[in-house]
């Protein structure tokens, strides 16, 4: 089994980042990058998949600038057997959709084989997490999003998997060749030793640009359909601060921003008593709201 | 203002267990504010199996014109047929901007709508706003939030936007009349080669963070002490749930940090919600109050927290609690209740 695994060249977020407001910029000189922390996952994943015997070939894939070339020489480190590098001066603008739409053009034209492709669940910078979905939407693969385990069970099929509501999770069985992206908690990617990096930084990658996969800057598939028109520094997410109903009375507008939004509950009760008969009364309530655990039967599928 | 071929605004609602979504009248609001500025048809879209008929009632106030139900078998299981019949429509329709939540279910709908449309996506937006040729210019966290971006769209279209559950203000629309409901056929091919749910597995409330758990044990300043918030953990562990703690809990080492609910740490809207000798003050209160149902033990009857809860028992917390957990373990059949939670409709959202 081949393993395809996509990665994306970003800046470090471990540290901060400093952003000219004047410019609306971020200062990039003297700035670490690094592998997307998901592409990281998905490039351990794959070398998992080569030790255990399921998988025998890795090719790594990136799009990006001539630097971009690091996130490859980090692939073939933990594991990657081929590098390739789109590059072209006219992907400079190029976000989530375009990349995933000429990435899935790059592996189409360039014969790259595959019968899993991994990618990140979302990249540290854009937060998207488009290009994973829109190459399985150009090559017209199953796709199966946010994957925290991957079983290949062999008969051409892979069971996965995938993070739902409430710490629930499905076990998703799906068709290959298939994408799958992959979400933080799959492994804890390995220490890279400096021999492995020695041996990477020796390793070839073949770039590629634009006219060697048959495209023009000018084709539709490699405008970027979002653009980023200013950085700034990071913006504190609005908690949701309580503002009162316009249509109700000012004493009762204060009453409810005294109490941080908090209104009398026609359904509650104020009960005092004896711990017994609260706990029973309470209890009750649960009971009536349907709140009470399922007691644990076989029957029930997944429980 | 905007160009001729978008039409309208369209809003992709949720629901689960009967219920619609709080972040669904979130979203609808500000598409309201939105479809005013442009003076567009504002459009919900309800997708399902089995959509139950009362929650089209939900969006009244809200300013919806339109109400889109699309209600067909496998919609709720399979994440592929909804995107197929979903893109149909807006390739049909050709609305300029699609607004998502950044829930599982949102977030995936978003992506895998981007892709198949050929069209971007803003992801976890901040607040929205319009450039001068009637644009969306969207304020939203970058690089894991070290810094702010504003991002717009180019040509392409439906403008696909995904915010957080709390991040817009739930507004009465004025003179909002009752949606006009539109039942639409969904066009999916079931046949198309697509993964498969096999099962759902139940989160175990032992390792689930606070945000993702359905039930809450909380205890602030009155649990008293470690040994006291060793209670909460028997009743949480009996009913299947998690505790948290106020930030003094936090501060006086009852429950980890990560544990936090409130202000200056995580936003909950669990289906149970029991807090545990807390007073109710705003900055603890802002974190929960979205809670489905509110219990309140507190041996201070005159407590804030006491105005929202929906049971409110008055009394000392370390006879009450225990009583509810041996109560419990007389209820439920079997000693073990750790594993299992309620029932919910077998949504599973793969």
């Amino acid at each position: 089994m081949r393993v395809l695994v996509c990665v994306k060249w970003v800046l470090d977020t471990d540290g901060t980042i400093p952003v000219d407001t004047e410019a609306n910029a971020i200062l990039l000189p003297g700035l670490p990058w690094t592998v997307s922390p998901h592409d990281r996952l998905a490039l351990e994943e794959a070398a998992r998949m080569k030790e255990a015997g399921v998988c025998r070939h890795i090719t790594a894939l990136t799009l990006g600038p001539a630097q971009a070339a690091g996130a490859l020489r980090v692939a073939l480190a933990s594991g990657a057997d081929r590098a390739i590098h789109i590059c072209d001066p006219a992907l400079r603008s190029a976000d989530s959709g375009a990349t995933g739409t000429v990435l899935a053009r790059a592996i189409a034209v360039l014969g790259l084989e595959y019968d899993i492709i991994l990618c990140g669940a979302r990249a540290a910078d854009t937060n998207a997490g488009l290009a994973g979905p829109a190459i399985a939407a150009e090559l017209q693969l199953p796709l199966v999003t946010e994957v925290d385990r991957i079983e290949v069970s062999g008969q051409g099929t892979a069971l996965v998997r995938k993070k739902l509501e409430a710490g629930d999770k499905a076990m998703v069985e799906v068709p290959l060749p298939a994408l799958l992206t992959v979400e933080t908690g799959i492994n804890r990617p390995r220490y890279l030793k400096l021999r492995a990096k020695l041996l990477a930084a020796r390793h070839l990658i073949e770039t590629h640009d634009l006219a060697a996969l048959g495209l023009t800057p000018g084709d539709s598939s490699v405008a970027p359909r979002t653009e980023v028109v200013a950085m700034g520094p990071p913006r504190p997410r609005g908690k949701k601060l309580f503002t009162p109903d316009s249509s109700l009375s000012a004493a009762e507008r204060m009453r409810q921003l005294m109490s941080g939004g908090a209104t009398q509950k026609s359904t509650g009760g104020l009960l005092e008593g004896d711990p017994q008969t609260l706990a029973t009364k309470c209890v009750e309530f649960l009971k009536e709201k349907k709140l009470l655990p399922e007691p644990p039967s076989g029957a029930r599928p997944g429980a | 203002m905007t160009t001729s071929a978008d039409k309208g605004i369209w809003v992709l609602a949720e629901h689960s267990e009967g219920e619609l979504a709080d972040v669904s009248l979130e979203l609808a609001s500000e598409g309201k504010r939105l479809a005013d500025k442009l003076r567009q048809e504002l459009v919900a879209v309800l997708i399902g199996t089995g959509i139950p008929a009362g929650l089209a009632g939900k969006f009244r106030d809200s300013g919806i014109n339109r109400l889109m139900l699309v209600d067909g078998p496998g919609l709720e299981e399979t994440v592929e047929l909804r995107v197929q019949a979903l893109s149909e429509m807006v390739r049909e329709a050709k609305p300029g901007i699609l607004l998502c939540s950044t829930s599982i279910f949102g977030r995936e709908m978003a992506v895998r709508l981007a892709a198949a449309l050929k069209t971007g996506l803003a992801p976890n937006c901040l607040s929205l706003d319009f450039t001068d040729d009637g644009r969306l210019q969207c304020t939203l966290p970058a690089h894991t939030n070290k810094t702010s971006a504003k991002v717009v769209f180019t040509t392409a279209r439906p403008q696909i936007v995904t915010a957080a559950p709390g991040t817009f203000d739930v507004k009465r629309a004025r003179g909002a009349r009752q949606p006009l409901t539109v039942n639409v056929t969904p066009r999916a091919d079931p046949a198309a080669p697509c993964a498969r749910t096999l099962r759902i597995e139940k989160g175990d409330p032992r390792t689930m963070s606070v945000e993702e758990a359905p039930i809450i044990v909380s205890g602030g300043k009155g649990v008293g002490s470690r040994e006291n918030f060793a209670l909460l953990d028997r009743l949480a562990e009996a009913l299947g749930g998690v505790t948290a703690g106020s930030r003094i809990a936090v501060d006086l080492g009852f429950v980890p940090v990560a544990k936090q609910v409130g202000q200056t740490g995580k936003t909950v809207t669990p289906r149970l919600y029991i807090a545990c000798g807390i007073s109710g003050s705003n900055y603890h209160t802002i974190g929960m109050k979205e809670s489905k149902v509110i219990i309140v033990i507190n041996n201070d009857k005159s407590a804030t927290i006491f105005k929202m809860a929906d049971l409110g028992l008055v009394g000392d917390l370390r006879e009450i609690v225990p009583a509810i957990t041996s109560e419990l373990a007389r209820t439920l059949p079997a000693p073990t209740a750790a594993a299992a939670e309620p029932a919910r409709a077998a949504g599973a959202r793969a």
